[in-house]
Parts: structure tokens; sequence; C-alpha cells
């Protein structure tokens, strides 16, 4: 029989809050994380507006010295991550700064020995691919400004091990002791969603017991901001409201809105989350991935790619399409995007689309890159266990090309199956089937 | 410009700087690895010091560091080298 994976714990640091409970509770109110830019010049870009993550504190989770050697990326990473452990019941083995009561609780003395925490867990069976698409824009940025201005010499010794995209799942693997298996995938905006995909899978073979997978983007920094706009990938404010710019499936949609931020779930065997008591909040029961394999950045015309992840995850998870009671799309309010999303949708549900709730996270939170498919595939844990779906916001005219049951405020539902799908830019595709605990 | 006070004072405000900590009680004969400086840091410190003065400091003479004296005499050659 397969192995069957739960979700035991989640975690997220997002425009809309830097827990779990509020950022689902301003999800669910319609609120958005989207403002102008204030952290760097903007007159010579082609977009003024990000999500932002406000009021992060990093002295909670690293010390001053640590919190210069990692990115931000790095910092949202493992703080999402020590909340999503929490609640999962695993405890760190190495003790954060004395200000951090959260990720110290239940730490051992620092320098202790790696035996098994939280009540003999067997740590070498426990992984983590808490990944990023971009790694630490803002050190190489700060790196490279350095060696321009004062030469070489002066690049830090810390810049390789700062800037590599596995600093996280390495962070996370030794504040917690796991030493199953950790690394960083990436695959552009579908990061987040593959590292769950692929973590799911892990357990399924039995390389795992449990992972922490994830995903995380900081990267609005000058020269990003400059690349995506440079490439008329960005929203602008709509008459001057920057809250207005997201909106997948809305008629003026015209681009995306770069946000930052952090989305960590701990995944595990079910048997053994039962077994050490560990409540799941969900189950991962299929994923699927694919490629469209015909252009750098343009999503496949009919949606092929999308489509087909769609239907191996329907099938790995046993479920029909007629099952499926809520859409969690990638939805990043590109125009194109958009389009050939619901070409692929409905491809799997047939005329039944119509009929089956969907909101796009990306409306009020913008895009997280490769934190996206995480925090999203969270709204649909907190919708699974809640019974509450978030809406979308920002359709004031539905595309009529676009034919769908948006949910436009909160809605209670007897939801029983989901699923979540992301598309990156190199024609990646992931899609998960999420089923209710 | 070489003077031993000066580098030592040097040192403890470029190893503040990069460590995020102060090093108050550091003397000419402290030991580096004591003070809590690992390998990464150390290499932090003399690219700061380096960059700062105008000098190179060889790779062969930071083989052999054991105290910030040792560091602070091998800055203090390459400054009078370059004089």
């Amino acid at each position: 029989m397969r192995r069957r994976v739960v979700v035991t714990g989640i975690g997220a640091v997002c425009p809309l809050g830097n827990d779990v409970d509020t950022t689902w509770q301003n999800l669910l109110a319609g609120r958005s994380g989207v403002d102008f830019i204030r952290d760097f010049p903007v007159d010579k870009l082609r977009s003024d507006i990000a999500a932002s993550v406000k009021g992060f504190d990093v002295g909670k989770y690293l010390s001053p010295k640590e919190a210069d050697i990692y990115g931000r990326v790095t910092h949202l990473s493992l703080a999402a991550a020590v909340e999503a452990l929490r609640e999962a019941g695993i405890a760190p083995i190495q003790r954060a700064p004395a200000a951090d009561h959260e990720a110290a609780e239940g730490a051992q003395a620092p320098g202790g020995s790696a035996a098994p925490a939280g009540g003999g867990l067997d740590l070498a069976r426990i992984g983590c691919l808490m990944s990023t698409g971009m790694g630490s824009v803002d050190i190489f940025e700060e790196q490279i400004a350095r060696s321009a201005a004062r030469g070489p010499r002066a690049v830090s010794p810390y810049f390789i091990p700062g800037v590599m995209p596995n600093g996280a799942a390495a962070l996370i693997a030794m504040r917690y002791g796991l030493m199953g298996p950790s690394y960083n995938l990436a695959s552009a905006c579908a990061t987040g969603t593959h590292s769950i995909a692929t973590s799911a899978l892990m357990i399924e073979a039995g390389e795992a017991d449990v992972m922490v997978a994830g995903g995380a983007e900081a990267a609005t920094r000058l020269n990003t901001v400059a690349g995506f706009g440079n490439a008329k990938a960005l929203a602008r404010a709509i008459d001057g409201d920057p809250t207005r710019a997201s909106r997948p499936f809305d008629r003026r949609r015209h681009g995306f809105v770069m946000g930052e931020g952090a989305g960590a779930l701990v995944l595990e065997e079910e048997q053994h989350a039962r077994a050490r008591g560990a409540k799941p909040l969900a189950l991962v029961a299929g994923f699927g991935m694919t490629t469209d394999a015909q252009h750098l950045t343009r999503p496949h015309s009919t949606g092929l790619g999308l489509a087909l992840s769609l239907e191996r995850a329907l099938a790995r998870a046993g479920v029909a399409p007629e099952a499926i009671g809520y859409i969690n799309p990638h939805a990043t309010s590109t125009p194109q995007g958009d389009a050939a999303e619901v070409l692929a949708l409905r491809r799997v549900f047939g005329e039944r689309l119509a009929r089956i709730p969907i909101s796009a996270t990306k409306s009020m939170i913008g895009h997280l890159l490769g934190g996206a498919g995480a925090v999203e595939t969270i709204a649909v844990v907190c919708s699974l266990r809640d019974q509450l779906l978030h809406p979308s916001i920002n359709v004031d005219e539905l595309d009529p090309d676009c034919s769908l049951d948006i949910v436009r405020e909160q809605r209670s539902v007897d939801l029983r199956h989901a699923v979540k799908c992301s598309a990156g830019f190199g024609g990646h595709n992931c899609a998960l089937v999420l089923e209710r605990a | 410009m070489t003077d031993k006070t000066n580098l030592l004072e040097m040192f403890k405000t470029v190893a503040a700087r990069v460590d995020r900590r102060e090093f108050p009680s550091v003397t000419a004969t402290s030991v580096i690895t004591e003070l809590g400086i690992d390998s990464l840091s150390m290499m932090q410190i003399v690219g700061e010091m380096e960059t700062e003065l105008g000098i190179m400091i060889p790779d062969e003479d930071l083989v052999e560091l054991i105290t910030v004296g040792d560091l602070c005499k091998k800055v203090g050659e390459r400054l009078e080298a370059g004089a």
C-alpha cells in the first residue's frame, strides 16, 4: 500500500502577516498587501508597486552576524519553518538568539548532542526542501557593489555561503538537526509547489518520514524590478491605487505584482504522524509535474503542460475531476498566463469548471515567485481545515473568456478535495491534489 | 602609521563591525580562535584591513596567524614595505 502523506504543520511570512493565522484572517477578509515601493528609487522603473513583508524582526531567529551572512529570503524561510515545525511538535536542537522564545522553545543547550528531539524522532529520517527560485538577490547586489567600489579583496568570504539558494535548507537542517535529504530545487514561480510535490514523493518512496517543504522569495530589488518590468511582466497601480493592481481573471489585468515571503509545510507519512500524536491538517493526495517544452517565458498557448500536470495529480490521487470542490490557481494576473490557465482548467474539468469555486491568492499578496506555490498551498490547507474559502479580489469585470465561479467573499463550504497548480518561467508546471484530513 | 597600538585598535574596530559584537579586552597576545572568530570571519577582517589600508597581504603570511599580534605584525610589515 502506498505511504500516504499528511500535513502536520504550516508556517508563513507574507505581505498579509508574519504568521499563518494573521495571513489567513487577512485573506478571508479580502485585504491587499500591495503598496508603493519605498525602499529604493523607482523613478526609472516600469512599475513602482510591490507586496512586501512588514515589520519582520530577524533578531527573533538569527544573531546579528548570522543575519548579515544570509539574505532576506533565508531569514523569511527560517521564520516560516520555525512556525511550521512548532505546530508539528518538532523542536530545534540549537538555541536561537536569546530573544527568540519561539525557535528556542524546547531547545537544548548550544553544542548539545544531536540526540533525537521531540519524543524520539529519528532525525536522519527528516529532510528539508525549503527552496527559492532566485536565491539571495540582496547579497548579490551588495557584494557586487562592494567589489565595484573597493575591489575584489573587499568581497566577503561569506558571499558564496550567503548567496547559495540552498542556504535556508542548510540553516533549517542545522537548527533542527535534520539529517535526512535536504537541498534546494528551482523552477521559477513553481518552486514552492515543486518542493512540496518532490517532498511528498520522497516520503511516498520511503526516503524520509518527515519533510520540511516549501519555498520563499525576497527579490524585490532595483534590478529585479527593472528586469521583470523591462520584460513587460509587471502591473501598475490602477487609478493611483496599488491594491487594485493584482487582478487575476479581470478584463483589465495587465501583469503581476512582485511579492515577497515564505511558506513552509511539514509533510509527514500518515502512520508516522499518528504514532506520535501529530494532528493531520490535510493530506497531499496527489501531485503531477510536467513541462511545456515550448517557450522560455510564454505559457503554452492551450495550457497543455499545465493541464497534463493536473491530470497526473488527479490520477495519482485516484480522484475524479468531478470530485474537486475548489481550485486555487496559479493566476498571476498576466493577460496570457490567466488565459492559458483557464484553457488548461477547462480541458481537465470540462463545462463543470464554471461551477467550481476558484480564488486567486495572488490577488491579495501579489506573486511570491519561488514562495508563491507554498503560501498558496497553505491557504488551501487552511480551507480544508476550516471549510472556508478566501475570496479573489479586484475582479471588477470578469474577462468573458474566463467563465469561472470566482469566490468574491469568504465562503463556507463542504470541501473534501481541492487542487493547487503552479507554472513557472521555463515552462515548469506542478499541480497538487489536497484532501481534507 | 605602523604604530602597534593603532593597528590593535583598528583590529578591534574591524572585528566588531564584521562579527557584530564588541571585543573590549583584546590584546596583542589574544589567540584568534579563542575569541570565537572562525576562519571565514578572520578572512573578512583581513579583507577589511587590506582595503582600508590599501595593502595586500600574501596568502603565505596568513598561514600561521595564532594571535591578534601576529596579524598586526604582518599588516605592519606590508605598510612599511609599501612606504
